[in-house]
């Protein structure tokens, strides 16, 4: 009997238990200064300074006060704008609208498209960063523009000012946000015939993370395609209302966003305050939010910030871009959590990432002993850097700038290596790329070696004022201490990490190499930062 | 005994569920709309003043400003004719200044017989499809186009019937009318000479939106006023003032404020449309 019962203990037990959930005590923390590296590039797309290094290492908890100076960093704001384009993937390399309309030259085909592009994700990142409440990215009268953008558009963009400021558009939109961007909507362009339809189904992923285009649709092979049946199924076939019901309603609010020709650069850039109410008439139905009636795009903005969901989505999208993978039912908790004091203080972004970035899915370095299979598929130990991280690691360790006819190479797929480098293009990939690849290593050898060359030239040429090969000079080779101290520092700044003695003397041997091949002592030690840059704790965070 | 075992087996028995919507407080964060008749019937009338003041939006005006400037082309700039108009992507200039950039479809079919008087029957039909063009003048004034524009006139012996549509965005930065400033909007007019006239469609211009829905016009019996149709003005918050004309003559009509609040009798003028018919109704 007591074998029964013990039985049936066992048997409840393991069906009765919680979905795996990853428990502290399963993930093993990164070391402080391995997280101080992840966190410094997450929030602001560097690595740490040695300087950093050493404090958390000798002082762990540090780490708290670091992660406020970073969140106070200038170029916090461009992260989140990174961030939010693997999300939002509006940076794409063109537009209906070119540079040929404008009358610019091909030079600048980049800065334009990337203009275009980044302007809503520059709304949200100025929003995140200078301590906004989130929903003003819906209900904001002002839109972030640079003097490019400035020349083209009807802004008015701050007179003697540089770079990404906040303006105004002068066309009577409405004070909607990222809803009232050209930017988004020249991404989100709705072709003829669509009415606005394919931009409603981008506010619902974009804004409440609902994709309504992954949702089944089963159509009754008794369906006709022509035009007035088509338009009657989307009103009372249940398959089709499944959607069009609250697509519709949001469409509806779209129309002065409507260009009626969509090859005019002119006709899309402007708003048209006029076209408002043709969204009720063509598609006949009353503007609406999720069933709640709405006056225009005004009150919809109000409205979706208004929508529990719109946190939610915050919280889910802040969360995935730190863990750099997808939230599932086992971060509900974690979820939970973050939108407490997300809600709570006035919807600032900032205190999801603060809470984000302690919590042990953000923080695992290893799997403990026991640690479940599920655990270890989901969780992430080590992260992948991308493109666009190597991108702003790289402009700041060694002043790279991978350029061809304007065009960043790491930030493009025109010309460039961003999707080969695991970034999204936004269009064909929409999910940076998690594990590494023939193209991805190729990119990421290119720019270490380019990088390894201005490293050396910057560092050998002032020994005093080296950021990386701290004290060698040109004439410093493997017999010197000081070829130990400058690769010892190399590999602190950029590993975060201590090397062993067999790791100096690993690079001393290549050094060695490199020069009795016929190399010059440059060559030497550019092959040395070289591989450091390749070196799979560099490329990984 | 076996209950409790199982009991425990499962334990800890989880926190009661809460709804984290239920402790939302973020909606004091939030701008809401509070959306109100900002204007009296006054208001609105200058409000549709101030989209008419520059003069009632006709394609012949943005045809002759073509026109004229394509006086100044030569024969490599622009280089690519397209339906009588021009196709120039990225622009091309000519020796004295001018730049031509974007395309034009122009379809001119004139087929007017004038008669010893002067008089004409037959019919002119001239139209600029696609037009996505900007003229950028030696002084840098630009004529900016984009949309679709066209006029028709037919003229027989019962008579003159006339209309234009334009649609899209467009501008002319030397004109001294409704064109200087921009127009947004997809507005056609249609009339008789010495009969009636219909507007239907949107006009923005001057940071002012207005709707016409089957607005009729008579200038014989009516000189001053319309003769029915609604006009729809809109207040900066994207919320909407409708004004229903009388179907007899008169230029005054019940005005409701989004829907629902009523603000009483518009009276408009609508003087600079009867000052455009002679533009709409001649080639």
């Amino acid at each position: 009997m007591r074998g029964v019962v013990v039985g049936m203990v066992a048997l409840l037990a393991s069906g009765c238990a919680p979905a795996d959930t990853a428990t502290p005590s399963t993930l093993t923390p990164l070391s402080g200064p391995r997280l101080a590296r992840r966190l410094s590039i997450d929030l602001r797309g560097v690595l740490p300074t040695t300087s950093e290094l050493d404090e958390v290492e000798a002082h762990p908890e540090d780490i708290n006060a670091l992660r406020e100076q970073w969140l106070a960093d200038p170029r916090f704001e461009e992260r989140i704008t990174q961030m939010y384009q693997e999300r939002w993937r509006t940076a794409i390399d063109s537009f209906h609208a070119t540079v040929q309309d404008y009358g610019l030259s091909h030079d600048e085909d980049y800065s334009f498209n990337r203009s275009v592009g980044e302007e809503p994700l520059r709304l949200v990142a100025h929003v995140v960063a200078t301590d906004r409440s989130y929903a003003d990215i819906v209900t904001a009268d002002w839109t972030m523009a640079n003097p490019m953008l400035a020349s083209l558009w009807p802004l008015d963009y701050p007179a003697g000012a540089t770079g990404w400021q906040v303006s105004r558009y002068t066309d009577q939109r409405p004070a909607v946000g990222v809803l009232a961007t050209n930017g988004l909507w020249w991404r989100y362009n709705s072709p003829l015939f669509n009415e606005n339809r394919q931009r409603a189904a981008a506010i619902f992923d974009l804004l409440v993370c609902r994709d309504v285009l992954s949702r089944p649709v089963i159509l009754s092979t008794g369906l006709s395609i022509s035009d007035s049946s088509t338009t009657d199924a989307i009103q009372n076939e249940p398959t089709c209302l499944a959607c069009h019901s609250s697509i519709e309603p949001v469409a509806a609010t779209l129309f002065g966003f409507t260009p009626f020709d969509d090859q005019s650069n002119f006709e899309l850039q402007t708003y048209h305050p006029e076209r408002e109410n043709m969204g009720s008439t063509i598609l006949n139905v009353t503007p609406a939010w999720m069933g709640h009636p709405v006056s225009g795009l005004e009150e919809l903005g109000a409205a979706i910030a208004d929508d529990p969901r719109f946190v939610d989505c915050a919280v889910q999208t802040a969360t995935e871009g730190l863990l750099r993978r997808q939230t599932d039912d086992s971060d509900v908790e974690l979820l939970r959590q973050a939108r407490e004091p997300f809600v709570n203080n006035g919807l600032h972004l900032k205190d999801v990432i603060r809470l984000v970035t302690q919590a042990p899915a953000y923080t695992v370095g290893s799997f403990a002993t026991g640690a479940s299979q599920a655990t270890i598929d989901r969780e992430t130990t080590s992260r992948m850097l991308v493109a666009s991280q190597l991108r702003s690691i790289d402009t700041d360790l060694a002043g790279l700038d991978w350029n061809y006819q304007g065009w960043d190479q790491l930030d493009n797929d025109t010309h460039g290596f961003r999707v080969l480098g695991g970034s999204v293009d936004g269009v064909t990939l929409t999910a940076p790329q998690r594990t590494p690849g023939l193209t991805w290593t190729m990119t990421f050898q290119r720019a270490g070696e380019e990088s390894a060359g201005l490293i050396v030239d910057r560092d050998l040429a002032d020994g005093a004022t080296a950021d990386l090969l701290v004290g060698a000079t040109s004439a410093t080779t493997p017999a010197d201490a000081a070829f130990t101290t400058a690769v010892s520092a190399a590999w602190w700044r950029l590993l975060a990490e201590r090397p062993s003695t067999s790791d100096v003397s690993g690079l001393a041997s290549l050094w060695q190499s490199v020069v009795d091949a016929g190399g010059t002592p440059r060559d030497a030690w550019t092959a040395v930062v070289a591989v450091l840059l390749r070196d799979p704790d560099f490329v990984s965070y | 005994m076996v209950l409790g075992l199982l009991y425990i087996a499962c334990a800890p028995a989880p926190a009661p569920w809460v709804d984290p919507a239920a402790n939302d407080d973020w909606s004091g964060d939030v701008a809401t709309s509070d959306h109100v008749a900002q204007w009296d019937a006054a208001g609105v009338a200058a409000q549709f003043a101030t989209a008419t003041a520059s003069g009632f939006p006709a394609p012949s005006v943005v045809f002759r400003d073509y026109a004229e400037l394509m006086t100044h082309t030569e024969a490599s700039c622009p280089a690519d004719p397209m339906g009588g108009g021009f196709m120039e992507l990225g622009g091309c200039n000519t020796t004295t200044g001018y730049t031509y950039r974007g395309a034009v479809g122009e379809t001119l079919q004139d087929q007017r017989v004038t008669a010893s008087d002067g008089s004409w029957t037959g019919s002119y039909y001239l139209m600029f499809s696609p037009a996505d063009f900007v003229i950028i003048r030696p002084d840098g004034m630009e004529l900016d186009v984009g949309g679709n524009a066209n006029q028709q006139i037919n003229a027989d012996n019962h008579g003159t019937n006339w209309g234009g549509c334009i649609s899209g965005t467009f501008r002319d930065e030397a004109e001294g009318g409704w064109l200087a400033g921009g127009f947004s909007g997809d507005v056609c007019v249609t009339g008789t000479t010495g009969g009636s006239a219909t507007v239907d469609g949107s006009v923005s211009i001057a940071e002012a939106a207005v709707v016409y829905s089957s607005v009729t016009f008579d200038p014989s019996s009516c000189p001053d006023g319309a003769t029915g149709g609604t006009i729809s003005v809109r207040q900066p918050d994207s919320t909407w003032y409708v004004i229903t004309l009388l179907s007899t003559c008169g230029a005054c009509g019940d005005a409701i404020w989004d829907g629902k609040d009523d603000i009483g009798q518009v009276c408009l003028d609508f003087t600079t449309f009867f000052d455009t018919i002679p533009d709409l109704s001649a080639p």
